[in-house]
Parts: structure tokens; C-alpha cells; sequence
């Protein structure tokens, strides 16, 4: 647990001692707050939006947040500190994943700042601005679970950050085209039978079941209930077995990095 | 206090460390000698924890570093090749991580700091950014890295690489100081180095441990060894073929040719003196002596030494 | 580093394969390495050295047992790593998907087992919950409803205005248990379902529709997206906001439009310069359609009677009167059973006698006084006509109605019931004034009556028509002073928090008796949140507050990172 918070601490300070951290920061809050304020002079606001506006910077902030974690060490040397310290793995890739969470929940107090004025002029703060608001942070954090595994792949940050956005990326992307896929499984499956064996609904049973697949594993689509104002605990264990299954790698790989026989 | 036994690390095919076994008594300073390539680091990095054996047991203070390695690691105070420090931070900063990383206790942690900043000399530096540093300074913070926490076991890797000679002067004496306290395991390929500071030598090579002796001992087979380098005015074949009528030379050879004037390295038998021989000689021929010095064993003639009949330069192809 | 090189064994051992010399040589070295460390505890080579080893000097090794020996040597120096120091090499393709595995049936068992029951709508208004009224009818629900999307899921659920649907349509199929069915059809990439809906092609499908269809009776109801969402144009950004969700009402309406066994009609009287419902009346059509009436117009000139399937005939605010001839085919229509109501258009001085002469009947008669209201505090905008009015406790009122709920009525005829009491006609006040209205007569502000309460709607039921010998079953009748109870101008200004939607309601089932039926659907509007600050009275704080967050502080950060980057620059 100490070791978990010395590390964190440490990254966390990291961000700051360059300037990294701090324009991060103040990208995050100029952008988000532009949306805001465009609204808000015309005595209007709507935080729910601007939280999915803000959150279409996601895979350029996250990837920049994360790319260092552990490219960084592994290049420097420094890893060899971590793993010979009394700290287990665990630790260690709990420590670097809650230090980039910290950053990221500083700059998504922005919107917190935004909920208070809207709060104080008389706008609509309700159940569904603290679901889009919990969407948001949930789908950060699965995201940086993401980032922190990729930046353990590589010790250059510059293709970690790259990977991570390309990654971000096909999450979107996907959600578009799963529909697509889904008919090409279809038009696949149609062009495939040529017996006529599988009558033309199961085809599009199949398509249909692929699309819905392909959204179902999707983090960038799970959360869109939220938004819609309805909040379920299933999309929240979906996240954070995302988070948990992505921790888990990260841990895996460096323990059979360390142990590699070849 | 540490015990290795039958350590084997492959990577695929090729074997890094080979079956290797020995013991290092408590407050003992053990120098961990090999060249370049012979498996040095790659045990240090076992010993620590860093990267797991193929096969073997390490011991550390009883703790195997596979069962308990968080027991075990808490025994180790470990200075990598590379010194493992955040540019980023502040000496420190970064000490005072690394004290939270290994859980000292807070109370505690203050008065060791400044033992520490004293007794690795950074005192001075100590609010600086490690990246503004010299090497020798890095190094030092390194050193002092490896020493929070108080441990017992201080396993350092070629802990002077690239340092100026009064830095690594610098760097010896800290490290014999720390020996007062500490058992030490410390990797070089400097034979002089090993010969000052360690108490036991063990030597590898190609991942094998070739020999294991003590200090003294090989201090006796290194004075046994005594070659010459000439730096002789006159031709260069001429002047190797003269030297090698010498008695007691074994082998003479041309290092350098710069205009008319020869480097020559002379190999002697053991505990023979011919400096009178091979200035008479020179003289005779009006071949100047412009210099003449005794050098230091190399790693590869101790080799010789050590292990007789394994021929040093086959065993590196 | 490596990778190439573990490649490379069956490269190896094919090239040794080709080279029976090397391959002994290979073994020889083989044997030598093991002998190296005879004794190491947890390895276990010896077991598997012997067949890794072809016994030396064999000459007829064959490129088969080459490759086998090249493959088990390599299993062998995997055998030779310990099994403890193993331990850390857990990064086993098996923990991964292990760990997959578990996370997968954790989410789908929880997804299967819990579903739904553990989310909740968090929306203000419950706009993604469908409402009580919804939920019987999918409860009572026997038939296959088929709702298809002619369009993509993603289109739909991208869009910024109809995001909430493919949410929304998943509680349909939910409540109903699966009778229900949601598909998604492209029409660009089949444009078959045009035709695999809507064989004859009557409903003119586009794509951008939602089409619901009973399997059981085949009938079908369009639903479009602006039937989903009210808008209004803001007229300061010239953008529509949406003021309130209808698609609620829209969808369980025509669920139950498809699904009833026979669709009660109603007429609307043609021919007197009668309103029109899509023109002023469009909350009022969608209310009919939605509650599964069908409606038709009827020019009782042109026909010779009133049709038998109608289930009312409405004249809908005219501006002339019935001719005596048509008054003569709607006596005939209601003295056999039929219904009718009069609902008055903007106040005027027009005499509606032949109207009256069918709402003799009834014992009603439409007036051509004006209604006025004097208590200012039931008045609407500072105008006497504008009346807030109520409704009396009756049948219709009964079950949902509170008592003094306003109704917004404007520019209302005074309705006057006859005085000829029999047994059979039953009158009832459906709304009226405050005991301070009055009535200017024939429209005129200067002569006004004394005050007292004036109806300006009332309902008159009458059981004693006779059908030869014998008595049909009631046959019902409405005057309403003013069409304005309904009007889109009227309904857009009070919506559902006044009782003028809720009572047209209950009027229409009333009237066409079609409480009987069970059907009592009536799906209020969902009010949409609205975003602006209440309490921004002044724009300069407003404007200082947005200055603050979105230049002071990001320059401040933006400072604060040169400072920092310099000073421990130089430390």
C-alpha cells in the first residue's frame, strides 16, 4: 500500500516538474471551458453536452498522459529501481495506473468547477449531468488503463502515444463500422450459401449478432445509457473489468519480461 | 549472508550464466570480476530480482528472492551499471522517493538522509536536478540510492565505469567505508580496482565461474606478473627482435609505430627483472630508451594466471 | 533480441537434416552440455535427454527424425528452466485468456442474471421510462408488434435530437416480453423491406421512419421523428429546441392503432369552412391518432347519409351553419345511435340554427353570447374572454381530474342548455366559468348580463331514441363554446400542466363511448430540462465567470509551467 503511494506520488509530481502536466491541464481547461463559456454568456448551460464534447479529446490527452509511464523507465534504466524495490509488480503497475488517474481527475475538475457556477445561476444540475459526469471519468480511466499498457510495450513514448491514439481511435471508428461489419458478415454468409442451407434471417441474425458484439466489447459505445440518462451498474462493471483485465497485462508482461528465456 | 547456487540464465540458445555457485560471507566485500559480455550483470540482476534465473536458488540473508522476494529485496541495496535515477527530480527528491519506496520509517528517515548525503559526499548537491549533475556526482547518487534503508547487502555494478580517475579514486573510498558495514558485492573488469577494494575475488567468464580466491592471494599471482612497455627510438623490427634475445622474455611486440619511434610491450617470466637487460641491450645498439614503465596485469594475463590452461583469447570465441 | 533466434531451431535442424555429419556432431555437443550440470535439483533433463538424443554415430538419420530430435531438444531446454523460477513466467497465453474468459462471463452472467433491473432512469422527467399507461397496454399486449427503423441503429443513435431512441425502443421490448420486436433495416442496402412492409405501397415509406406493424392484423402505423420531439424555432438563434418528448404517446399510439381489433373512426364535417385538423389542430390529430382513432372527412351534401362505421361525426370550428338538409341527415345519424359533437371556432355572431336544431336533441343549443370572465384572478393575459375555466366532477372528470384545474378557453360561446327536462336526456356542465363569469350578449361589450356561472361546454347524453320499436342505446352529444380547449395555440401555451389536453381526452373516448373498449391511453408529453440559468438576471457576472475559466485560468497554468520549467531548469 505505501509503495503504491510513494509511486503514485511521484508520478503524479512528475507531470509537474515539467511542463507537461501543467499544459495538459490547461489545454483541457481552456477547451472544455470555451464550450462552456460560448454557452454560458447566453445564460445557458448544458454540462451534460459538454462532457461528451470534452470527451472527443480523449485520444489525444489520455495517450499524452500515459505514454510516458513506463516507456520512460524502461529507457532511462530506472525500471530496474521499481522491480528490485521491495515493491511487487502489482504495486508498481497500480502506483504508475492511479498516478496518471490523478492527473486526469485534476483535469476533469474543470467540469466540477463548471457544475458549481451552472449550480449557482440557477442552471440544471441533476441525476443525469452526475451520470454523464461518472460516464466520463469511468471511460478516462478504462482509457488510461489502455494507455499504461501500451506505453509497457515499448520504451520510445513517442510510438506508446501513437499506438494509443491509433487505438482510440478504432474504438470510435468501430462503433461506426460495426454495423458494416455486421452486414458483410451477412452479405458473407448469403454469398457463402449457396445450397440455400441457412434461410436469409439467419444470416442477418448473424450480422446482426456481430454488430451487436462488436458494440458490446466496445468501451467508446457502453456508456452512451449514461448520457441518455439512464444508469446501470452493468456498463460500470463492464469498465472496470476493462481497467482490471488491462492491469492485469500490464503486470503479466513485465513479470514474463523479467523471466524471458530468450 | 548470500548464497547462490547452480545459477543458469539462457536466452534461447545462448547460455549467460552457466551453473554458477559461491557464497559471500557476511561483511565481506566480494569483487565480481569478468570482461565485458561474461555474464557479470546479468547475475547481479538475478541476485536482485530484476530478472529470474532459469534455474538455481539465490539466498538472500535465507530468503530465497523467488519465495519472499519482498523480504529479500529489503536485504539489498542494489546500484545498477546503468544508475537507475529521474532526471526529473532533485537529489532530494528522488532520495526521498526512494525512501518511501522502500518503506522507511519516517522518524527515521531524516537523520539518515543527512548520514547518507555525508557519507557518499553530496551534501552540497543535494537540492540540485540530478540531470545538471556530473557523472561522478550521478554516480554517487546512485550509491547513495542503493544505502536507504540501511541494507545489509550492497550489490554494485561497475560502480566507476566512465568516471575521471579522481572520481573513481572518490568513488573506491566511499565504497571502502561502506565495507566497514555492509556486506558488498561489486562487479568490474578492473583488475586494480577488485586487487584495492575487495576482500575475495570471484572471476567469470562466458557465464562460467572460472576461479574464487582471495584478495591476497591474487595480489601475490598479479605481482608474479610484471610486463614492460618500452617506448624505444630505432627501428621497429629490429628493436622487437633484439629484446626477444633477452633471457626470460617471452614474447615481445609492437604495439604502436609513431615515425621512428616504437611502442613495445614486453611479456617477462614470472618474477624475472630484465630492466638492466633491456636497457643494456638498447644502448648497445644506440636505440634510446625514451620510456619505460611496468604495466599492470591485464585482466587477460591474470586469466592466464589463474586458470593455467584455459587459454583466455579461444575461450572468448 | 531473441525471437529470430527461436525461429531459427527448425531452420537449424533442417539444413543439420541435409548433413548427417553435423548432426552427430549436434548430438555430441548435446551430451556434453547436459553432462555440464549432472546435478541440478528441480531440472528434469535427463528424462527427455536420452530421446532427445539420436545415439551417436547412427548414420541413417533421416530428416524426419532430424526435425523431431531439433523439436524435442528445444522442449527439452524448455524443461530445463526450473519450475520455480517458472513461477514468474505466469504471463502464459492460458492466464490471459483466462482472465478473459473470467471477465467475460462476470459481465454476461451479470448482464443476463441482472439485466436491466439494475439501471435506472435518472432523467428529471423519466423521459427513457415508459409510463403506466404504456406499460398496460404492453402488458395486456397479445400480438407480435413488429417496429421497424428504416435506417441504421448508428444513424439514429448519432443523431443529436433522436439519440435517446434506440434506448427508448428497448424498454418496448422489454415490458412486452419480447411481443415486441425492434429492427433496424437500411433501406439502401435492402430496399426490399419497403415492399416487405407495405406490399401496395400505400404509406409512400421513406427511409428515416419508424414503421410499427401487427403481425396479427397487419395494419400499420407510420411513425415519423418529428412525431418523437415538440420543437419550437428560438427566434433569437433561429435553431429549434425541443420543448418536449412525444415519443412516448407516439409509439405506444400506434401500437395500439395496430393492434386494435376494429379502429373506431371519426368524421369531421366538410363544406362550412371548418378548420382543419393538420392545419391549427395538430396536437388535437395526433391525440385521435394516437389513441387509435381514425379520422375522415364527411360532406354530407355530396352523401346521403353518415356513414355506419362512424363513430362520431365533429364539426371542427365552422364558420357558416349547416344547411337544413344536412342538420337532417346528422338527426337521422344520431337518432340511430351516432354521436356528434359541436365544438364552435373563433367567436362570432353567426347563428348555428340548423345545429341547434340537431342539438335539440340533446337538449343543447349553442348561443351567441359571448362568455366573460370578471374575477381577474381567473382570467388569462388581462383579457375578460380569455378564461381560465373549470370542470365540474362528472363521469369524465371523475378519475383524473383535480378539482380546479385550470382550463385555458378563449373567446367562448355561452352553451345553454334547453329546458325541457325528460328522463332519457341526461345534461351535464363540462366546463364553466367562475360564479363571476358573465355573457355579453350577442357578442356585444356593452350589453352585459348579470354575473353568475356561464357553461361554456356541456354534454348531454340521450337514451330514449327510438329505432322502430325499439330503444337504441345511448346516443351521446358535446357544445363546446370554443375549439380553442384544443387548439395548438392553446395546448402549445398551457401544455400538460393545464387540464385542456386531458379533458379533450377523455371528451373524444366519451363521446365515441370508447371507454368500454379498455382503451384509455393518454400519454402526457415529456417536458424537456431546460438549460438556461434561472438566475441570471445580469450577463456581466456571467461574463466574467466565462472570461475566468477560459483565459485567466488556463494562462495562469500556462505561467505556472514557464516558472516551473525555468526555475528547476538551473537547479
Amino acid at each position: 500500500m505505501k509503495q503504491i503511494r510513494a509511486i503514485l506520488k511521484r508520478e503524479f509530481a512528475s507531470y509537474f516538474k515539467s511542463p507537461i502536466g501543467w499544459i495538459l491541464v490547461a489545454i483541457f481547461f481552456f477547451v472544455s471551458s470555451l464550450f462552456f463559456s460560448l454557452n454560458f454568456i447566453s445564460s445557458y448551460s448544458d454540462v451534460a453536452s459538454e462532457l461528451t464534447f470534452v470527451q472527443s479529446l480523449f485520444f489525444v490527452l489520455i495517450p499524452i498522459i500515459t505514454m510516458k509511464s513506463f516507456a520512460e523507465e524502461r529507457k532511462s534504466g530506472t525500471e530496474v529501481l521499481l522491480f528490485t524495490s521491495p515493491a511487487s509488480t502489482v504495486e508498481i503497475v497500480l502506483g504508475k495506473y492511479f498516478g496518471a488517474l490523478c492527473l486526469f481527475l485534476l483535469m476533469s475538475s474543470t467540469i466540477l468547477l463548471h457544475m458549481i457556477f451552472t449550480a449557482a445561476f440557477g442552471g440544471v444540475i441533476n441525476a443525469v449531468t452526475w451520470g454523464s459526469y461518472l460516464a466520463f471519468i469511468l471511460s478516462g480511466a478504462a482509457y488510461i488503463a489502455i494507455g499504461i499498457f501500451i506505453s509497457s510495450l515499448t520504451e520510445n513514448q513517442i510510438i506508446a502515444a501513437i499506438v494509443s491514439v491509433l487505438i482510440f481511435i478504432g474504438f470510435t471508428l468501430l462503433s461506426s463500422i460495426a454495423s458494416l461489419i455486421g452486414s458483410l458478415v451477412t452479405n458473407l454468409l448469403q454469398y457463402l450459401d449457396v445450397l440455400k442451407l441457412i434461410s436469409s434471417t439467419a444470416d442477418s441474425a448473424a450480422g446482426t449478432a456481430v454488430t451487436n458484439a462488436i458494440n458490446w466489447i466496445n468501451p467508446a459505445t457502453r456508456l452512451t445509457d449514461f448520457n441518455n440518462g439512464i444508469f446501470g451498474v452493468t456498463p460500470i462493471i463492464f469498465l472496470l473489468s476493462y481497467i482490471v483485465l488491462f492491469l492485469f497485462l500490464t503486470v503479466q508482461y513485465h513479470d514474463k519480461r523479467r523471466w524471458a528465456q530468450r | 549472508m548470500i548464497e547462490i547456487q547452480n545459477l543458469v540464465k539462457r536466452y534461447g540458445e545462448i547460455e549467460a550464466v552457466n551453473d554458477i555457485s559461491f557464497q559471500v560471507r557476511n561483511g565481506e566485500i566480494l569483487g565480481f570480476l569478468g570482461p565485458n559480455g561474461a555474464g557479470k550483470s546479468t547475475t547481479m540482476n538475478i541476485l536482485t530480482g530484476y530478472i529470474s534465473a532459469t534455474s538455481g536458488h539465490v539466498l538472500i540473508d535465507q530468503y530465497d528472492i523467488l519465495e519472499q522476494p519482498q523480504m529479500a529485496k529489503r536485504q539489498i541495496g542494489y546500484l545498477p551499471e546503468n544508475p537507475p535515477l529521474y532526471y526529473d527530480m532533485t537529489v532530494r527528491e528522488y532520495l526521498n522517493f526512494i525512501a518511501e519506496l522502500k518503506n522507511v520509517d519516517k522518524g527515521m528517515w531524516r537523520s539518515q538522509l543527512t548520514e547518507i548525503l555525508r557519507l557518499v559526499r553530496i551534501t552540497d548537491v543535494a537540492h540540485r536536478l540530478i540531470k545538471n549533475l556530473s557523472k561522478g556526482y550521478k554516480q554517487r547518487v546512485g550509491i547513495a540510492q542503493a544505502l536507504i534503508g540501511n541494507p545489509d547487502v550492497l550489490i554494485l555494478d561497475e560502480p566507476t565505469v566512465g568516471l575521471d580517475p579522481k572520481q573513481i579514486i572518490d568513488i573506491r573510498n566511499t565504497i571502502k567505508e561502506l565495507g566497514k558495514n555492509h556486506t558488498i558485492i561489486l562487479s568490474s573488469h578492473i583488475l586494480p580496482e577488485v586487487s584495492a577494494i575487495c576482500d575475495r575475488v570471484i572471476i567469470i567468464n562466458h557465464g562460467h565461474l572460472v576461479a574464487e580466491e582471495d584478495i591476497d592471494r591474487l595480489n601475490s599471482r598479479v605481482d608474479d606478473v610484471k610486463n614492460l612497455q618500452l617506448l624505444v627510438e630505432g627501428p621497429a623490427r629490429a628493436v622487437v627482435q633484439k629484446l626477444r634475445l633477452i633471457p626470460n622474455v617471452i614474447d615481445a611486440s609492437v604495439t604502436r609505430e609513431t615515425g621512428t619511434i616504437t611502442t613495445v610491450r614486453l611479456e617477462c617470466a614470472q618474477g624475472k627483472d630484465i630492466r638492466r637487460q633491456a636497457f643494456y641491450e638498447m644502448a648497445r645498439n644506440s636505440w634510446p630508451i625514451l620510456e619505460m614503465k611496468s604495466l599492470d596485469p591485464t585482466l587477460e594475463d591474470i586469466f592466464l594466471q589463474v586458470t593455467g590452461n584455459v587459454d583466455y583469447r579461444s575461450a572468448k570465441q | 533480441m531473441t525471437d529470430d533466434k527461436a525461429n531459427m531451431v527448425p531452420d537449424q535442424a533442417d539444413v543439420k537434416a541435409s548433413d548427417p555429419k553435423q548432426d552427430v556432431e549436434q548430438a555430441v555437443n548435446e551430451q556434453d552440455s547436459t553432462a555440464k550440470r549432472p546435478e541440478e535439483p528441480d531440472v528434469q533433463p535427463q528424462a527427455d535427454a536420452p530421446k532427445a538424443k539420436p545415439p551417436i554415430g547412427s548414420k541413417k538419420t533421416k530428416p524426419v527424425s532430424a526435425k523431431k530430435a531439433a523439436r524435442e531438444k528445444k522442449r527439452a531446454s524448455k524443461a530445463l528452466v526450473d519450475r520455480r523460477n517458472r513461477r514468474m513466467g505466469r504471463f502464459s497465453t492460458l492466464s490471459i485468456l483466462l482472465i478473459i474468459a473470467v471477465l467475460l462471463v462476470v459481465n454476461i452472467l451479470l448482464e443476463s442474471v441482472v439485466g436491466d433491473a439494475w439501471s435506472w432512469d435518472i432523467t428529471s422527467n423519466k423521459l427513457m421510462t415508459l409510463g403506466d399507461v404504456s406499460t398496460q397496454l404492453l402488458d395486456g399486449l397479445e400480438q407480435d408488434v413488429s417496429i421497424t427503423y428504416l435506417g441504421t441503429e448508428d444513424t439514429l443513435a448519432s443523431s443529436s435530437t433522436y439519440s435517446f431512441m434506440p434506448d427508448f425502443l428497448k424498454e418496448y421490448v422489454e415490458k412486452s416480453n419480447g411481443k415486441v420486436t425492434v429492427t433496424y433495416v437500411d433501406p439502401v442496402a435492402e430496399p426490399s423491406i419497403y415492399t416487405d412492409l407495405d406490399a401496395n405501397d400505400v404509406y409512400n415509406l421513406t427511409s428515416g421512419e419508424f414503421v410499427v406493424k401487427s403481425s396479427e392484423t397487419g395494419r400499420i402505423k407510420v411513425v415519423t421523428t418529428s412525431e418523437l420531439v415538440t420543437q419550437e424555432l428560438d427566434t433569437s438563434t433561429y435553431t429549434y429546441q425541443i420543448t418536449g418528448y412525444s415519443a412516448e404517446s407516439a409509439i405506444s399510439g400506434a401500437i395500439n392503432y395496430v393492434t386494435l381489433s376494429t379502429v373506431p373512426k371519426i368524421y369531421f364535417t366538410s363544406g362550412h369552412s371548418e378548420a382543419t385538423l393538420s392545419d391549427s389542430y395538430q396536437y388535437f390529430e395526433n391525440l385521435l391518432q394516437n389513441n387509435g382513432f381514425e379520422t375522415a372527412d364527411l360532406d354530407l351534401i355530396t352523401t346521403d347519409s353518415v356513414p355506419e362505421d362512424a363513430s362520431a361525426v365533429i364539426m371542427l370550428a365552422p364558420q357558416t351553419d349547416l344547411t337544413e338538409l344536412e342538420a337532417g341527415k346528422l338527426t337521422d345519424y344520431v337518432e340511430q345511435g351516432g354521436n356528434f359533437m359541436f365544438a364552435a371556432g373563433d367567436f362570432s355572431t353567426t347563428a348555428f340554427t340548423n345545429v341547434n336544431k340537431v342539438l335539440e336533441d340533446f337538449n343543447l343549443s349553442v348561443s351567441n353570447d359571448r362568455a366573460i370572465e370578471t374575477d381577474q384572478s381567473r382570467i388569462y393575459s388581462q383579457n375578460n374572454t380569455y378564461i381560465i375555466a373549470t370542470s365540474p366532477s362528472s363521469d369524465i372528470t371523475a378519475s383524473t381530474y383535480a378539482d380546479n384545474s385550470p382550463i385555458l378557453i378563449l373567446d367562448a360561446h355561452y352553451i345553454q342548455q334547453l329546458q325541457n327536462p325528460v328522463d332519457w336526456i341526461t345534461v351535464t356542465n363540462l366546463i364553466e366559468t367562475s360564479d363571476q363569469g358573465a355573457r355579453q350578449q350577442n357578442g356585444d361589450e356593452d350589453s352585459v348580463s348579470a354575473s353568475g356561472v356561464q357553461t361554456v361546454a356541456l354534454m348531454s347524453e340521450n337514451t330514449g331514441f327510438e329505432n322502430g320499436t325499439t330503444v337504441t342505446t345511448s346516443s351521446r352529444a358535446i357544445a363546446l363554446g370554443s375549439a380553442s380547449l384544443f387548439s395548438d395555440e392553446v395546448i402549445s401555451v398551457v401544455q400538460n400542466s393545464w387540464y385542456n389536453y386531458q379533458l379533450t381526452y377523455n371528451m373524444i373516448n366519451w363521446l365515441t363511448n370508447n371507454d368500454a373498449s379498455g382503451s384509455d391511453l393518454l400519454i402526457s408529453d415529456k417536458d424537456v430540462a431546460s438549460y438556461y440559468l434561472t438566475n441570471a438576471t445580469n450577463t456581466a457576472p456571467l461574463q466574467i465567470i466565462a472570461f475566468f475559466c477560459s483565459v485567466v485560468i488556463p494562462l495562469i497554468l500556462i505561467i505556472a509551467a514557464i516558472v516551473v520549467y525555468r526555475r528547476r531548469q538551473h537547479l
